[in-house]
């Protein structure tokens, strides 16, 4: 099932913050802050024609966040720490996040220089860079992977960008 | 009643080449999708959502489901390969099938876990196509409030049910509330929630964020892994690998038959776990296999038998179609697959619920068609190609990674061409990436995003009804209080109890074994 037995937090710097307690605390912090926005804001408070809150939901959902942190905080599993957030480190969530802007510096340029172009280079690079070898192998998959998927969504008549000197201008 | 105009359209719809071929490409996709460690049914489902909106009804219900069947089954192949489950639900199979694997028994164990995932899916569809139509008739009956108790009981069991943790699994739930409320009210459409942001008006839709939390969000975990797996690992599947050469023995009938205890108990408790919102396959897998290990200890279940394959794959076979009951009948998905097809319906134009069987009767009865033919898919593309797909077990994952997260970033644009979705998906894509590694499950999310505006209506439609008050809008009849005295007893027992904790007593105990004799 995938599961992970939960186990004590690791002594050393920052454990805290990785058990349910200290990332519940961050949680309940950020809800805070978000409910005080909600509240501050006119439309939460606005009164639709049938005499309902516009934001009775969006009130009710972040107040249920910020008890069931709260609740995290307390509760028998308070001390446990989830194995996978006992290691993974700083640099894993930076990794993270550099990912997603690759992702979508990819998606701007193949939709701006075309997918046929752009993937197949994509796909190398990041094949490579995750320890994908020999470099030939991590070349023949970017090709066949940008084949499969161009012709798998051609066949369902969804059409990706073409390459930007096959296009007209304008068009 | 059986409609029979409705039931011949549905015939016209499913038995035409289009539909066949995608039921087909489904079940292929989906058995691959099993076999290969790190993708899920609900990955493969939610990276496909996208592509069926250019599709007729029928094609897109045979592409989602035959993919989940295929899916399901799939995982068993790398399970009994390599003692590395594709998916989570075939865990349960790696006790006796990768023992058999050792002995040279590989070819007999593939084999059986074909036979009883098909057979378990099979009779279980049938149970959801009579038990389906009788509970929506049930549910007709409901009114505002009754449906507003209803789906608060459904997120209660979700919350519950989905992970040891109950806080996470509210919390997860509450955060589909919230996200759900996004856009626009749902009856006046006045807009709100949206943070100033104009391209927010719309709301979030299910595409960018069902593939951020589940595609992306997996990815970018395997990908962080990817940089820390060690060399030593690297060898040790590398021996696995090597180990699948090994030939041998084909299943006879005659030991097919012989597991038919073990088969009717993951029939029969698959079909009851996937009804139920919040548990899914693998405590379908799991519960069926204690359970059978258990009824017969002479037969020594665990140590590479033929009957513990046959109890685990029937039992989280057995739940693929049950798990589309309550969505059927009460509008309720009760697994994140059945909330990604419930997604694909609305995306068609077809509201799951009760109404759907008076609304929409060639819909159902497709869809029922199509539960029972992907299971034929199943058996002949799983019979024909298992063996070459346990060799998907090898597909490097930084070839596989790449792939997945290029086909999300497509999926979430081609969905209405707005570059802003796919900013969505990838802010959801590191949500589920933090989900993920803090354990809190993305199943209660999904559902109770996709069950917001329904229960938003209900409530206030109630209220409308009942002149503003209330007292009357939430208690206007004895069910609709048993049913808020049922969400109060649910949340205060799981409490009390811990269900969700001893549900994966089980899970862990097994799970310990099988790393026990792996170090054997």
């Amino acid at each position: 099932m995938g599961t992970i037995p939960n186990q004590p937090a690791p002594s050393g710097q920052g454990s805290w913050v990785r058990s349910n307690q200290g990332i519940a605390a961050l949680l309940a912090a950020g809800f805070v802050a978000l409910l005080i926005y909600l509240w501050m804001q006119e439309w939460t408070h606005r009164e639709l024609r049938d005499g309902f809150s516009l934001g009775f939901f969006s009130l009710a959902g972040a107040g249920t966040c910020l008890v069931c942190a709260l609740v995290m905080m307390v509760d028998r599993q308070k001390r446990d720490t989830e194995e996978d957030m006992a290691t993974v480190g700083t640099a894993d969530w930076l990794f993270s996040i550099v990912i997603l802007g690759v992702m979508y510096v990819f998606f701007e340029a193949a939709w701006t220089f075309g997918f046929a172009l752009v993937a197949p280079v994509f796909l190398f690079v990041a094949t490579y860079a995750l320890g994908g070898r020999p470099l030939r192998t991590a070349a023949i998959s970017a090709i066949a992977t940008t084949a499969g998927i161009s012709i798998a969504f051609w066949v369902i008549g969804i059409d990706l960008p073409l390459p930007f000197f096959l296009t007209s201008p304008g068009g | 009643m059986v409609n029979v105009d409705a039931l011949i359209q549905a015939f016209y719809l499913v038995f035409t080449f289009e539909t066949m071929m995608w039921i087909a490409i489904g079940v292929t996709i989906g058995v691959g999708v099993g076999a290969m460690p790190g993708l899920t049914a609900t990955t493969g489902v939610a990276l496909m959502l996208p592509l069926t909106f250019t599709m007729g009804t029928a094609p897109a219900l045979g592409l989602l489901i035959g993919l989940y069947k295929g899916a399901i089954y799939g995982g068993s192949i790398s399970a009994i390969s390599f003692a590395t489950p594709g998916t989570s639900e075939a865990a349960a199979t790696v006790f006796d099938g990768y023992k058999m694997m050792r002995t040279g028994k590989g070819r007999k164990a593939l084999l059986m876990a074909l036979y009883s995932s098909v057979t378990a899916d099979f009779l279980s569809d049938v149970i959801t196509i009579l038990v389906a139509p009788m509970l929506a008739l049930i549910a007709l009956q409901f009114g505002p409030s009754e449906r507003f108790w209803l789906m608060a009981l459904a997120i209660c069991l979700l919350g519950a049910l989905s992970g040891p943790h109950l806080a996470k699994g509210m919390f997860s739930a509450a955060l589909g509330l919230f996200i759900g409320t996004i856009g626009s009210d749902p009856i006046s459409s006045v807009s709100r929630n949206t943070f100033d942001l104009w391209w927010l008006a719309d709301g979030i839709h299910l595409i960018p964020l069902v593939i951020g939390i589940f595609a992306m969000g997996a990815m970018l975990e395997r990908a962080v892994e990817l940089l820390k797996e060690s060399k030593q690992a690297r060898e040790m599947r590398e021996a696995m690998q090597q180990i699948f050469s090994t030939k041998g023995e084909g299943l006879t009938f005659k030991e097919y038959l012989s597991c038919w205890k073990e088969m009717g108990i993951g029939l029969g408790v698959g079909t009851f776990v996937g009804m139920l919102p919040g548990l899914g396959s693998t405590v379908g897998a799991f519960l069926s296999y204690s359970i059978a290990k258990q009824v017969s200890p002479h037969k020594k279940i665990g140590t590479g038998k033929l009957e513990g394959i046959a109890a685990a794959e029937a039992g989280n076979n057995a739940t693929v179609g049950p798990t589309l009951v309550p969505l059927l009948a009460f509008g309720i998905p009760g697994s994140a697959v059945a909330a990604l097809i419930g997604g694909a319906l609305m995306l068609q134009g077809a509201t799951p619920g009760p109404r759907m069987f008076e609304l929409f009767p060639e819909v159902v009865y497709s869809l029922f068609i199509i539960l029972l033919i992907g299971n034929i898919f199943n058996l002949g593309i799983g019979r024909v190609f298992a063996f070459i797909y346990s060799k998907l077990g090898e597909l490097p994952a930084p070839i596989l990674v790449p792939m997945v997260m290029v086909m999300a970033v497509i999926g979430s644009y081609s969905f209405e061409n707005n570059p802003y979705d796919v900013l969505l998906m990838l802010g959801f894509g590191l949500m589920g990436f933090f989900m993920r590694k803090f354990k809190i499950p993305e199943a209660p999310l999904i559902i109770t995003f996709l069950l917001t505006p329904v229960a938003e209506e209900n409530i206030r439609r109630g209220l409308l009804i009942n002149e503003g008050s209330w007292m009357d809008a939430l208690f206007s009849s004895p069910l609709a209080i048993g049913l808020a005295i049922a969400v109060v007893l649910l949340t205060w027992l799981s409490t009390k109890a811990r269900i969700s904790e001893r549900m994966q007593v089980v899970d862990e105990d097994e799970a310990e074994g099988t790393e026990f004799e792996k170090k054997k």
